[in-house]
């Protein structure tokens, strides 16, 4: 949810300073963890009772490899479209008689399409998208799937494409964010709240709403936040045990002054800007990739970054509502990689779409009830390129879905191994075979 | 580590483990009895009372949630409340499955009236709640074509553990235990759904219904001692001996799976009372000792709790919530502070004066470590921090503690 103009302006340490003494018991943002832990946790420390104390509980899921030679430093985006995207609306088979039949109220004329091959075309809402050109992989979905969005939001989080994954106790991203820990800061962030999709064994992880979250840790000039900090740096230290969370303190002190650092000097430290067209436009999408770059561009280690924004379960007023959620996905989207260019590491950032299911082909009333295989979208230093293998719309399944024609784990692999450089079968069950695509 | 005071320490150290709220002046009650005693004044009290109200009727399950969060932090909640946590972190359920609040109530009073009863009985009613029915997809399962999603967790999680059954085992049990539906916020059993005909499960060749299949499966010896090695991690920190584990299950298992009594026996065990501050408080244990401890009005709103990463009712999935030093990870430690700094000082009772001792025996905090006394200590007024700031600042520094993160 984006906050109200009473939050935001509760989140400005400004607004802070002048509040002070009066009653308020305020929410900051802060979201917690995925489920994180730090990767300066030392392994079995002897209890402060003197029984034997905590050891890393370790999920026993895969350990995931990075690939010899791989290339370093690169990010990845997740944008969850939470509520099945429909694929046929993304991308439109603006030709095919057999759509038009399906859909008589809610096919997208074939006039409006953009960047139309005499196939398919995008939606009139991707207007920058189109123009900058990106990969769409046709025909991914789950093995046999089931209808649910419990059951397949969480075979994603899982990375688990046939439903017989239910053991993994880490999330698909928190496995890549292991994989490539570092021991950096903040190898992996879900924001907008804490995500299953990054549980994880060991890499530091955050969940941040805003990174106003940390703004009673960054560097002052008034004496109570000042001592506060001093005092949090020294709490614990000299004890085993405790010395695991100072430890995590000292960090994220650290990663509070980064931020700072990072941040406007006009500014206190680093804030949304409410006016920028990707935030103003782009809705809950928007300020969180707007963070995003942000973070990514403060140099804290930032590999794996998931956001997510609902609304795509269109039962009912399926038109109005692609056309809305696809504009703001398109300049969010198109914004980020803006931004990503003038921060400097364009070249270095993806980001890649996910959604549980896609919709039913046939039309139902004004909506579309949930479907099965879907159509993903890659952007970022990426040839514009339609990629994955469409599934016929004539031959649909028996609830008279899109069949799966590349399991979502191949394009999880894909993901992994040809952009991250993670081996694709130590982050996921089954070693499924990456599409060779970026 | 500094022991304030050897008794205190102590008696903090045994509610820390089987309350979920901070309360100095029941610290104080039991400051002066010994370890034994103080055990048995904890069970005796808790089995005095019964269970009390029933969570409210509410539209929206985290009405319920929020209900039984002002439980836990009630002064006077102790070892019902901090059982019915452990068995839920255990017998688990999302209620994004569950179609009516309602259902989420029943199954919650279920669980907190049984709490202190014996493991069957707890098993059997959460089983054939609604809303395990529906998280479990055990509703409108046939015999036919069963889910078998109840049957495998059943028996992974719940009972006798992954290595202890078969992929038959598990068809077996999903016929046996088909025929649930749940309609209008009413569990029932239809015989024409289920299988009536004998079956054969671990080798047994019955008439197995729900019933006869978790009867046998508490008759384990596996169950015994997964359960008990469990709450033993729970309320001591550490992973029981092998030898200790099988032994402490076969026990339980002659005391048929009462609960007390393995409370009881767990805390008496060597070593028990001095395995102090050695795992993490979880994120809701964080919580209900935190507004236990700064009082003022009663939580409004549980979801302050999914941002600490542990709201009742919202699993991760159904292995419940991760455990372990995840749990002083920055994410959240950052929540934790954040909520620390930001507390409402105006609406905190006693909250204004008072020594550095003080603020510790309010937090519970009767074992400190040096650093933290001296960090506390340092924190003096000025021209630039006015007294009020720097009481203020102990505070924060208090609950922000490593200490006051730690069971």
């Amino acid at each position: 949810m984006t906050p109200s103009a009473d939050t935001r302006r509760l989140l400005s340490r400004r607004a802070f300073l002048s509040a002070l003494g009066a009653a308020g018991a305020m929410a900051a943002g802060a979201g917690a963890l995925a489920g994180c832990s730090s990767g300066s946790v030392p392994s079995g420390p002897p209890g402060a009772g003197g029984t034997s104390g905590l050891g890393p509980t370790g999920s026993g899921d895969p350990v995931g490899r990075v690939v010899p030679g791989a290339v370093g430093g690169r990010v990845l985006v997740i944008v969850d479209l939470q509520g099945g995207n429909d694929g046929l609306s993304t991308l439109v088979p603006y030709t095919s008689g057999r759509y038009r039949d399906l859909r008589p109220n809610l096919a997208v004329p074939g006039e409006d399409v953009l960047a139309g091959d005499g196939e398919v075309g995008f939606h009139p809402s991707l207007q920058r998208l189109s123009r900058r050109g990106l990969v769409t992989v046709e025909g991914v979905g789950p093995v046999a799937g089931d209808l649910s969005h419990f059951d397949m939001s969480a075979r994603w989080q899982r990375g688990d494409v046939d439903g017989t994954g239910t053991r993994l106790r880490t999330g698909f991203l928190g496995r890549l964010t292991d994989a490539l820990d570092d021991g950096s800061p903040l190898v992996g962030v879900a924001l907008g709240g804490p995500s299953p999709h990054l549980v994880n064994d060991r890499a530091s992880t955050m969940s941040l709403d805003s990174l106003d979250a940390l703004w009673f840790l960054q560097p002052a000039d008034w004496s109570e936040a000042t001592t506060y900090q001093q005092g949090l740096a020294a709490l614990g230290g000299d004890e085993q045990l405790p010395a695991v969370a100072a430890g995590s303190y000292r960090q994220l002190l650290d990663l509070a002054a980064r931020l700072a650092a990072a941040g406007d000097e006009d500014d206190d430290g680093h804030e949304v800007d409410w006016e920028h067209p990707m935030v103003a436009e782009g809705g809950e999408l928007g300020w969180q990739l707007y963070l995003a770059a942000d973070l990514i561009g403060a140099g804290l280690g930032t590999r794996v970054v998931y956001t997510g924004v609902g609304g795509y379960d269109t039962h009912t007023d399926h038109g109005y509502a692609a056309e809305a959620n696809l504009a703001q996905l398109d300049v969010a989207v198109d914004g980020f990689l803006t931004r990503a260019d003038e921060l400097g590491f364009a070249d270095r950032v993806l980001v890649a779409t996910i959604s549980e299911f896609g919709r039913r082909v046939p039309e139902n009333g004004s909506g579309l009830d949930h479907g099965n295989a879907s159509t993903m979208l890659v952007a970022g230093p990426v040839d514009d390129r339609r990629a994955g293998d469409r599934p016929p719309i004539d031959d649909l399944d028996e609830n008279d879905n899109l069949r799966t024609t590349i399991g979502f784990d191949r394009y999880l692999a894909t993901l992994a191994e040809e952009w991250l450089g993670v081996e694709a079968a130590s982050v996921l069950p089954g070693g499924p075979e990456p599409l060779g695509l970026l | 580590m500094i022991e304030r005071h050897p008794g205190r320490a102590r008696a903090a150290h045994l509610l820390r483990r089987t309350s979920l709220t901070v309360n100095p002046s029941r610290i104080d009650q039991l400051a002066d009895l010994s370890w034994r005693d103080a055990v048995a004044d904890v069970l005796d009290r808790a089995l005095g009372a019964d269970a009390g109200d029933d969570p409210p009727v509410a539209s929206d399950w985290s009405v319920v949630v929020t209900w039984w969060v002002n439980r836990m932090i009630d002064p006077a909640s102790g070892l019902r409340e901090r059982m019915a946590w452990f068995w839920h972190s255990l017998l688990t359920t999302s209620a994004d499955k569950v179609s009516s609040a309602a259902l989420v109530g029943r199954q919650l009073a279920d669980l907190r009236a049984g709490a202190l009863g014996d493991y069957r009985t707890i098993l059997h009613t959460y089983v054939t709640s609604g809303a395990l029915v529906q998280y479990l997809d055990a509703d409108g399962s046939m015999a036919a074509n069963p889910n078998e999603n109840l049957a495998r967790e059943l028996m992974e999680l719940f009972t006798v553990g992954r290595d202890a059954y078969t992929e038959d085992d598990v068809r077996s049990a999903a016929r046996a235990l088909a025929g649930w539906v749940v309609e209008d916020g009413e569990v029932s059993w239809r015989r024409e759904n289920a299988f009536v005909a004998p079956l054969l499960f671990k080798g047994v060749q019955d008439d197995w219904d729900t019933a006869k299949v978790v009867d046998f499966l508490c008759d384990q010896p596996e169950t015994a001692v997964r359960v008990s090695s469990r709450l033993w991690r729970h309320l001591v920190g550490t992973e029981p001996e092998p030898g200790a584990a099988a032994d402490l299950g076969a026990w339980w298992q002659e005391r048929d799976l009462a609960v007390p009594d393995l409370v009881e026996r767990i805390m008496l065990s060597p070593g028990a009372d001095t395995a102090r501050l050695n795992r993490p408080r979880s994120g809701l244990e964080w919580f209900t000792a935190y507004r236990a401890v700064v009082g003022g009005a009663p939580v409004e709103d549980a979801w302050t709790l999914y941002g600490l990463g542990e709201m009742p009712y919202q699993p991760p999935n159904v292995g419940g919530w991760p455990d372990g030093p995840r749990w002083l990870s920055p994410g959240s430690l950052l929540a934790r502070a954040s909520l620390a700094f930001d507390t409402d000082w105006e609406a905190m009772a006693p909250g204004r004066s008072g020594t550095v001792d003080d603020i510790l025996d309010r937090c519970g905090l009767q074992e400190i470590s040096p650093a933290t006394r001296a960090a506390l200590d340092a924190v003096r007024s000025s021209d630039e921090l006015p007294a009020e700031e720097a009481h203020r600042t102990r505070w924060r520094l208090a609950l922000s503690s490593p200490e006051f993160s730690l069971a």
